[in-house]
């Protein structure tokens, strides 16, 4: 009976500093933040130039990334910040992304730029904010907008819809990995991160022009998921 | 004969007034205790056993196909007894300051809950200044009147009963009237368990019932439910609707057909009469916005736009067709200021044949 005591003493004595060794509070903050080549996001004038020579403002951003997560540089395991997240730039509450309790370890950080085609799917997500205003019609593949980049271009009164989405079902999201390693231990509390955003990185290298609408233009399409993989998104550690 | 006469008005009198004096008082609910079933009106004098607990009938909601939840706010769930007691809320000019004017005087079933005046008309004879909006599926809007002004159907049935132009009452003299009025007493006992009826539960149970006002019955939604085939112009014009051809969708889409959200569609180059969203949120990047409006039941709702300036579906599709006009808020979603879609008249008749395939029949006439 002693013996037996000592045995659950010395294992209890154990667990508990197993435990204080991977309980820590850390947190990170996916803060996202767009630029055109360096330069804050201008709504008026005719301020930004393309790769193509056409000068545009930018007046709508919005976009959804799915599948945001933290895979561990020993790729043993991952951890899902969030399934889908919606970003608006007129809406100061869709920039920023808080994660759960992450256990020590270094990560890659990755997403999905849209959602991919089994996850794109008409009303799937109804209950969402963005349901409304991403919806992509079924008629030209259904699903949601992957991006609506809108604003003015040649003149104050001419409007390019740069709309990025599932044309006739196509899949043109993209994955996107950032080599800045997320290293997580008890020394440490949140990390803040910033998701950027070159909106003119969408226009190039493969030059896609700026027009009123693109939705069925599939070379088009291609070539703005070939710019996005090319680098539109880049990682930066935030100091606190 | 001058006699004659005399006697038989005496006679008439007597049985006048003797039909007045069987006509029968007492308590006319049957869920009181000493309903009387032969009593034709009301005295006042319904008892009710109150060892039994307050209970209310859920009042279900089937979401429409595509429909998001339906947003209901927590404390104020839908009930039979409190849908019913709205329906009546709604229909009774009790509301207005001299019990003329009613929601429904302005919100027409037959104009799916709109009305046919550019602008409605209150109780002192002032016309307002924007076009009475319809009233269906409301449970599913984030947002209420052109501008956005309130957030929820219960806050939004406040105003319309004070605003000087439209019913022109207070809420003191409201109340009043409503409590003196035994029904009514009975009917709020029963959806709210209350014995004092305050102003806040005569706009729920007027929300409770606006949230049922659901129309998702049209030929558009048969065709979706594969229950017949809309015509080749109108297929052609769903086409046109759905896709950057029309560009409808951007704002009119999802099965809701709106996006609750508030656009400057180009309708004014300056000197707006109306600032819209911008009178409440004192922004200039708002003004000229408003809200979406459902184009389900549109071919009903005439006139068009927030201040009704168009009567007729032609000359809406004709306004988008040659583009709008610009101004610092327009929406970049109108491409072609001054240019417009450039649909032929075919193709506009098309757009209109679809349009007039979301009308809901079964809705207005039942």
């Amino acid at each position: 009976m002693k013996n037996l005591l000592s045995v659950v003493f010395a294992a209890l004595i154990l667990i508990s500093c197993g435990s204080d060794q991977e309980i820590n509070d850390t947190k990170i903050f996916l803060n996202f933040s767009h630029n055109v080549d360096g330069n804050p996001v201008s709504m008026d004038g005719l301020s930004h130039t393309n790769l193509a020579g056409e000068n545009y403002n930018v007046l709508t951003l919005k976009y959804l990334i799915s599948d945001i997560k933290l895979i561990s540089n020993e790729k043993d395991h991952e951890k899902i910040i969030k399934d889908v997240h919606f970003v608006d730039l007129s809406d100061p509450s869709t920039m920023v992304i808080e994660s759960d309790i992450i256990e020590n370890g270094s990560y890659t950080l990755q997403f999905r730029f849209g959602l991919d085609a089994t996850t794109n799917v008409t009303n799937s997500f109804v209950n969402e904010i963005f349901h409304t205003s991403m919806s992509w019609p079924e008629m030209m593949g259904g699903g949601y907008h992957y991006m609506k980049l809108e604003g003015s271009y040649t003149n104050d009164s001419t409007f390019y819809n740069t709309h990025t989405g599932p044309t006739m079902g196509m899949d043109h999201s993209f994955l996107c990995s950032f080599d800045v390693p997320i290293n997580i231990n008890n020394s440490i509390n949140n990390l803040e991160y910033a998701i950027e955003m070159n909106i003119n990185n969408w226009y190039g290298p493969e030059i896609v022009n700026l027009e009123p609408a693109i939705m069925m233009n599939i070379p088009t399409q291609m070539n703005l998921m070939m710019n996005g993989m090319m680098g539109v998104f880049n990682l930066q550690g935030l100091l606190d | 004969m001058n006699r004659g006469i005399i006697i038989l008005s005496i006679v008439l009198l007597f049985f006048s007034c003797k039909k007045d004096l069987i006509i029968v008082e007492g308590c006319t609910d049957p869920s009181a205790s000493n309903w009387n079933a032969t009593a034709l009106y009301d005295d006042g004098s319904c008892l009710y056993d109150t060892t039994i607990p307050f209970q209310t009938t859920p009042y279900n909601i089937i979401t429409p196909f595509g429909f998001p939840d339906m947003i209901i706010p927590e404390d104020n769930p839908l009930t039979v007894e409190g849908v019913q007691l709205g329906e009546k809320l709604f229909n009774d000019p009790i509301l207005s300051a001299d019990n003329t004017l009613s929601c429904s005087g302005c919100h027409i079933k037959a104009n799916s809950f709109s009305e046919n005046n550019q602008y409605s008309t209150g109780i002192d004879n002032i016309e307002g200044f924007r076009n009475a909006s319809a009233l269906i599926n409301l449970g599913w809007n984030t947002s209420f009147n052109w501008d956005g002004s309130v957030k929820n159907l219960e806050e939004q049935a406040f105003e319309p009963v004070i605003n000087p132009i439209e019913m022109h009452d207070t809420w003191v003299n409201v109340e009043s009237k409503i409590n003196s009025d035994t029904i009514y007493k009975n009917l709020f006992k029963k959806a709210f368990n209350i014995d004092y009826i305050d102003s806040s539960y005569i706009v729920k149970a007027i929300a409770q019932f606006e949230r049922t006002i659901i129309s998702v019955d049209s030929k558009y939604d048969k065709w979706m439910r594969q229950e017949l085939q809309l015509s080749s112009s109108e297929l052609n014009g769903f086409a046109i609707f759905n896709s950057e051809k029309g560009d409808c969708f951007h704002c009119h889409g999802t099965e809701m057909f709106m996006d609750n959200d508030f656009h400057n569609n180009g309708l004014d180059a300056n000197n707006f009469a109306d600032l819209g969203l911008a009178n409440i949120t004192n922004n200039a990047d708002d003004i000229a916005k408003f809200k979406t409006p459902t184009l389900r039941n549109i071919e009903f709702t005439a006139p068009y736009m927030h201040d009704g300036r168009f009567t007729t579906l032609e000359e809406v599709i004709e306004y988008y067709n040659s583009g709008g006009n610009y101004s610092q808020t327009v929406d970049p979603l109108m491409k072609k200021i001054g240019v417009g879609l450039q649909l032929t008249n075919a193709e506009k008749q098309d757009l209109i044949n679809f349009l007039k395939a979301l009308s809901d029949y079964n809705f207005i006439n039942n």
